[in-house]
């Protein structure tokens, strides 16, 4: 088997005894086989096969990902988030998603007092996962936190001025964790 | 309506001129649907089929999903305009046996440990039918898994075979299916030769059997050898980037 090979689910790719399985493969009877489409690749230094995918590929959440959700409840030390998709594949829904925490710890690098004026239900926010499996999120860093927010009152989309969120209608101030993104659209 | 022939084996051939181990014309199209994470197109004789996967995603309602694997949903529904009259939309108990003979035969394959409290759900649809739509649906199905990415043990391929006028023939017409006595479709995993699914209508001797289940496969084999190349032809041309 060679680098760089195209492999189709099912295809073997090599023998246990020469290779650890890396993604895109796993080891049946002895025998290293691909299970998704794409090409092989090899590092020869740790000893281990695995597939490139070309097609598609799931949206998994692994620790360190950057993930977009929205804010469904803020409690006295917890945001709770409903994950909708995580980056680079955004255009897929998210496999082992579902409801994930926003502990007050993670908020941002100063003290945080209370929860409430950095959260408020349905902000729309981008976050780093710190843990995949309790889904554990943060949003400390520049351009993570709230991308998009509305009045609590008038219901429309609160804008940006400069580190605080305005009403454009009632002129009412937000502080809130705002990312460097608010507003843009960017992911 | 169809007229029942006389003889469905003239002259050593078959009513459309094809052999007795001989597929129908078959056209795969990989990822014709972009809002799907993974999708396909057959057309396999007259059949057109149409499959479409998503997933892995989240399970609605919650109660279906299970902690240690996905779940897979298959549903497979023929449009209202795919035969000669009217079907009457929506799922009748014929669809229902399918949709779940074929989710079982694509369930062993698919890796589904891989993504525990979700689910695949696959979409096949009949646009036209002329027999054998079941086995059209599962190489639809199957090359739209491996579209979406969706990690398997090795592709599903699936023919069937049956017996007219006493003669085993691979591939039924819809004169062949209707007027014929017996029809075997079949579905293997290529790669290792396993079954993946069969089933049977009509009558065979043990000997006709036996026959006919490696008629089933070579033609699964030859299926197989197409469904490779539309794949390759949509993602083997970025091997040298």
């Amino acid at each position: 088997m060679n680098n760089g090979k195209f492999v189709l689910p099912g295809d073997l790719v090599g023998i246990a005894e020469e290779f650890l399985a890396g993604d895109g493969v796993y080891e049946e009877g002895g025998k290293l086989i691909a299970s998704v489409t794409g090409v092989v690749e090899i590092d020869e230094k740790a000893k281990r096969i695995s597939v490139r995918p070309l097609a598609g590929v799931p949206a998994k959440i692994k620790k360190g990902d950057f993930v977009v959700g929205r804010v469904t409840d803020v409690r006295e030390s917890i945001a709770l988030v409903e994950l909708s998709r995580v980056k680079p594949n955004e255009t897929r829904e998210v496999s082992n998603g579902g409801m994930a925490i926003i502990h007050i710890s993670n908020v941002r690098k100063e003290y945080v007092k209370d929860m409430n004026e950095e959260f408020s239900p349905l902000d729309i926010i981008k976050a780093r996962v710190l843990d995949e499996r309790t889904l554990q999120l943060s949003t400390v860093g520049r351009r993570l936190g709230v991308i998009k927010s509305i009045c609590p009152h008038c219901r429309i989309p609160l804008r940006r001025n400069g580190d605080a969120l305005e009403c454009p209608k009632c002129k009412k101030k937000f502080k809130k964790k705002i990312s460097e993104d608010y507003g843009t659209g960017v992911l | 309506m169809l007229q029942k022939p006389e003889r469905l084996i003239v002259d050593g051939k078959r009513l459309d001129g094809r052999a007795f181990d001989e597929l129908r014309p078959v056209k795969i199209v990989v990822g014709p649907l972009h809002r799907a994470d993974g999708s396909c197109y057959i057309e396999h004789g007259k059949n057109k089929v149409m499959a479409a996967v998503y997933g892995p995603r989240e399970v609605h309602p919650k109660h279906l999903q299970e902690v240690t694997h996905a779940i897979v949903r298959y549903r497979y529904n023929m449009a209202p305009f795919s035969v000669e009259d009217r079907k009457r939309p929506g799922p009748d108990r014929r669809s229902i046996e399918i949709s779940k003979v074929s989710r079982e035969a694509l369930e062993s394959v698919i890796l589904k440990e891989y993504f525990p409290r979700s689910t695949i759900d696959i979409f096949v649809e009949i646009l036209q039918a002329d027999a054998g739509t079941r086995v059209a649906a599962l190489n639809a199905a199957s090359v739209a898994l491996a579209d979406a990415g969706i990690p398997m043990k090795g592709l599903v391929s699936a023919c069937s075979v049956g017996k007219v006028d006493d003669t085993l023939v691979l591939d039924l017409s819809k004169e062949e299916d209707n007027y014929g006595q017996a029809d075997m479709p079949v579905a293997i995993v290529a790669n290792t030769g396993e079954i993946a699914f069969l089933q049977m209508d009509g009558h065979m001797t043990q000997e006709e059997f036996r026959k006919a289940l490696e008629m089933a496969i070579d033609g699964c084999k030859q299926i197989y050898k197409l469904q490779r190349e539309a794949l390759l032809a949509k993602y083997g041309g970025l091997e040298n980037e």
